[in-house]
């Protein structure tokens, strides 16, 4: 289960309304490399994995990525709080105003829905986390996106707290994939999934 | 070749990243300005350089806030700073479990906070359900449902 702790976990305090900007970052809420698609990408990820660590590091970065799309829905949120029908029909904030208004709904930033099939949970140790060394840095780029476009200190701030993290966890991820790693013959990783061939003990290939 | 030299023996068609060793730390207010505890894996974008982006983390608070709320806001400060210590370690020890250097650090931060969160129920609002009977008004008043949302900005 998960508790509730009500605060977030790098401060989001906006004083400048821009619906330009809310429209952009708006895509690592509801976007392919989204903060969304990251948790729920970990979180399914990790029941079935077959090394007992990797299980836990996916239930603690899925539920960081949790934490890190509140700060996102903050900072949209808090872009648009004080949105004046002018701003939202000049800032091209128009689309998203006419079916959301000023709620938080998942989207990228051109506009198509969150969907699931931005992620996967393949099955494979070592496919997935493969993916999830690939999903750090397609957020990371997006993050280095944003950067290079906003100005405004107070949306810099946390969006460069967010890039670091995706460091953090590719490292994390990366190791991840090591120690599973070292529960299989280096000389043919490949020889049986251990996801799902259920054989004894990581078997070794025949010589 | 045994298990563990796989580590250092990099395989053809798989990936490898190596196991990072400990460290040096940050101290807490730059651990959470760099969003990691550990300087080597601190790998800052070249926009962001310090040079040319003006951070945010003194001043900027809004001119005349009363003494109550500035205490608040101190304290809630200081909760997000051990908190990330908390996060950042926790990360790090699900792939180095035998770190007795890093549980070692991560068992005194993790008592600060829980004191640290406690004096916030006491002095303002719970910031979990656990903290509620910390409250000084607990059974009297609805506590949980009275502190600000987060997303508000209020304790920046």
């Amino acid at each position: 289960m998960w508790n509730y702790e009500k605060r977030l976990q790098f401060p989001v305090k906006i004083t400048k309304t821009c619906p330009k900007t809310a429209q952009m970052i708006i895509s690592q809420y509801g976007g392919p490399d989204g903060e969304l698609s990251a948790s729920m990408r970990y979180l399914a990820q990790r029941y079935t994995m077959p090394v007992k660590e990797v299980g836990g590091l996916l239930t603690d970065i899925g539920t960081e990525e949790l934490v890190h799309m509140e700060m996102i829905c903050a900072m949209v949120y808090q872009l648009t709080r004080d949105l004046t029908i002018e701003e939202a029909k000049t800032a091209g904030f128009d689309a998203y105003y006419v079916d959301h208004t000023k709620a938080l709904w998942p989207q990228a930033a051109a506009g198509l829905p969150f969907s699931a099939l931005e992620f996967t949970a393949k099955g494979d140790a070592i496919t997935d986390l493969t993916e999830d060394l690939a999903a750090e840095q397609k957020a990371r780029t997006v993050y280095d996106n944003l950067l290079r476009m906003i100005t405004d200190p107070e949306v810099r701030e946390p969006l460069k707290f967010l890039r670091a993290r995706e460091i953090v966890h590719f490292q994390r991820f990366g190791e991840a994939l090591e120690k599973t790693k070292d529960k299989l013959d280096p000389r043919n990783y490949y020889y049986f999934n251990p996801e799902f061939d259920k054989l004894e003990g990581f078997p070794k290939p025949p010589l | 070749m045994e298990p563990n030299e796989s580590f250092t023996n990099e395989s053809l068609a798989i990936a490898s990243v190596p196991c990072q060793k400990w460290g040096q730390l940050f101290d807490e207010n730059t651990a959470l300005t760099n969003g990691t505890v550990f300087p080597d894996l601190n790998k800052p974008f070249f926009v962001t350089c310090p040079a040319t982006d003006s951070p945010l983390t003194q001043g900027k608070r809004s001119a005349a806030v009363d003494p109550q709320q500035m205490e608040r806001e101190q304290l809630m400060d200081k909760i997000n700073k051990v908190s990330f210590f908390v996060n950042d370690l926790t990360l790090y020890l699900d792939t180095h479990c035998e770190d007795r250097d890093a549980l070692h650090v991560l068992t005194d931060k993790v008592r600060e906070r829980a004191e640290l969160m406690h004096e916030f129920a006491e002095k303002f609002y719970p910031l979990t359900c656990d903290c509620i009977a910390k409250c000084s008004r607990a059974g009297q008043e609805n506590l949980w449902a009275l502190g600000p949302a987060p997303w508000e900005g209020a304790c920046v």
